[in-house]
């Protein structure tokens, strides 16, 4: 799993889009998200429904993320809507690379959110309650990328599976030549930082060698 | 715990005796659901027993969103019987002593299913179980901490407890006399998932830090405690009002907890009680089926379908002889951590 940084290529491709108008993004996602609420909201208020608070999705570099509104409208609801970050003001925050969140989302056993955690590839800041239920109930009622593309329209799920056939090869040669890139880029950065903490290092033992006792006089041990 | 560190995703070699596992007298595989769809994926990951909880105080995974309500545990069970699979249901938690209706509840929901039985610690609980409903069987959970031939003994006289969860203390030679010790009691041990800090059912720890107790509210760092706050690239993770961790980046991460935190004295920085990392018992299963062990056991009903299904299906492929059981279950990738250990079965850091 990635760690969440470094440039991805997704990542490059949310920089592009900054430009697009939150406006017209909002508008083109307005039917998809109706549809899903409609069919998922129910089926996730069972694990949800002791939870209220805004669950902000956040693939990083993107200029928008997924704000998930659990319990607005009564026990256990669920509704989306697309922010800008830094108007989201969240209960709970999941940050990753937009290719380790649909590396999760897309897992045919579900998505392993602990193993992402511990690889330090996802991060949660936030009501840690609301990531883990939430996280619950999209495993137990077998929501992933899978399922929710069958939501979709007919033609919108053709298009985005030919897409996604002809950009996957693109996508990984992109990201070896990212990968290349940046460690050139990094190396000479990389090799000043270890210089500096081998003498840093250095510094530290020869700060904590054995202490020669002081003597101190009568007149000292009077005065404390 | 410093003790069998192994962090690489590769295969660790050999085992403590190595012997091998016997295919015709496989030991029983009991593996553990938090939500259906994880005991579905349990079930078809080759489970031999599931385990799961209600959605209360009476189970030790008392988290939010997570477990079963009476209907899905109706259904577990159904679901368990159709596939040839036993269920059982952990009630491992210590009653109130002012109000033990909801404990008392769970064993009578448990008894009213034909659940495979329940896995309990409270002593009065056990009682109540064995007296009110002398059929349901009776496991003695993990967290009762018995450890020694009187104590098992004890239970299975005075309430017919027909298996004990080990605590993960022992090494194999132990677990080996114990099992002589107390036949016909059956001994089930864990193999892979989560360690505790070796002091099951009586650790404090988090109740120190939070008010809330693993033991009495099935919550060892309970989500309403645990923060975890990015400071720039280094992760902060805190429980209450304690820091108890920084992860630099780059450095993996452990559970929230206060046993796996690291702290600082005058000499040193570091892991007070136990690194952060996972059992994986693999390498000597071939030991303890030798040592009379009858079912090992997976911990995580707080885990994903993804660890379920890799954990699960890895396990039964070595009790069955399909892989290699001398080498690890190639599932480092699951672990806390990031790394493994085969904790007290070994012992190699004494």
């Amino acid at each position: 799993m990635a760690d969440a940084s470094g440039l991805t290529p997704l990542i490059l491709a949310g920089q592009l889009a900054r430009p697009i108008p939150l406006s017209f993004m909002r508008r083109l996602a307005a039917p998809v998200f109706r549809r899903w609420v409609a069919t998922w909201s129910g089926p996730l208020s069972n694990r949800l429904c002791d939870q209220t608070g805004i669950l902000s999705i956040r693939p990083v570099g993107w200029p928008l993320c997924f704000d998930l509104h659990v319990g607005e409208q009564g026990p256990g609801s669920v509704s989306i809507t697309l922010e800008r970050p830094e108007d989201s003001v969240p209960t709970a925050r999941v940050t990753a690379t937009p290719e380790v969140l649909l590396k999760l989302m897309a897992a045919e056993d579900g998505p392993d959110g602990d193993g992402a955690f511990f690889s330090r590839a996802l991060h949660i800041e936030g009501d840690t309650g609301l990531v883990m239920a939430f996280r619950y109930a999209i495993e137990d009622t077998g929501l992933n990328l899978h399922t929710l593309k069958n939501d979709l329209p007919r033609p919108f799920i053709r298009a985005l599976e030919v897409s996604t056939r002809r950009l996957e090869p693109v996508h990984d040669r992109f990201s070896r030549d990212l990968a290349k890139m940046q460690e050139l880029l990094l190396s000479p950065v990389r090799s000043e930082i270890a210089r500096l903490n081998t003498r840093l290092k250095r510094l530290e033992s020869a700060g904590t060698g054995p202490r020669r006792a002081k003597v101190v006089s009568r007149k000292e041990l009077a005065n404390g | 715990m410093d003790n069998a560190v192994h962090t690489s995703g590769a295969s660790t070699q050999g085992t403590a005796s190595g012997a091998p596992l016997d295919p015709d007298h496989p030991m029983e595989l009991v593996c553990p659901a938090g939500t259906p769809a994880a005991l579905q994926t349990a079930i078809d990951a080759g489970a031999h027993t599931i385990y799961f909880g209600f959605r209360n105080r009476t189970n030790a995974r008392n988290f939010p969103g997570l477990n079963f309500n009476e209907e899905e545990a109706a259904r577990a069970v159904e679901t368990c019987r159709k596939h040839g699979v036993k269920p059982l249901i952990a009630i491992n938690t210590y009653a109130d002593a002012e109000d033990d209706a909801i404990w008392k509840r769970a064993v009578d929901c448990a008894a009213d299913l034909k659940a495979g039985g329940i896995i309990a610690c409270d002593i009065g609980l056990v009682s109540y179980a064995a007296k009110t409903h002398p059929d349901l069987p009776l496991h003695l959970s993990v967290q009762a901490s018995a450890s020694n031939p009187e104590a098992v003994k004890f239970y299975h006289e005075a309430y017919g407890v027909r298996r004990v969860v080990l605590p993960r203390v022992m090494s194999v030679p132990e677990i080996a006399e114990l099992t002589a010790a107390v036949t016909p009691v059956e001994t089930e041990v864990f193999v892979f998932g989560g360690l505790c800090v070796m002091a099951e059912g009586r650790c404090s720890l988090s109740s120190y830090a939070t008010g809330l107790s693993p033991n009495k509210d099935g919550v060892c760092s309970p989500a309403s405690h645990v923060r975890y706050e990015q400071d720039g690239d280094v992760m902060v993770s805190l429980l209450g009002d304690f820091t108890i961790n920084r992860f630099d980046a780059g450095e993996t991460a452990g559970y929230p907890t206060l046993c796996k935190g690291r702290f600082s004295s005058d000499a040193r920085t570091g892991h007070l009680f136990e690194d952060p990392m996972s059992l994986d018992a693999t390498t000597i299963l071939g030991d303890l089926r030798k040592a009379g062990v009858k079912a090992v056991k997976v911990e995580g009903r707080q885990r994903g379908k993804a660890y379920v299904a890799q954990v699960v299906r890895s396990l039964r492929d070595a009790i069955d002889g399909k892989t290699d059981a001398s080498r690890s279950s190639g599932t480092t990738h699951l672990m806390e951590g990031l790394g493994h250990t085969e904790g007290a079965y070994r012992r190699d850091w004494r």
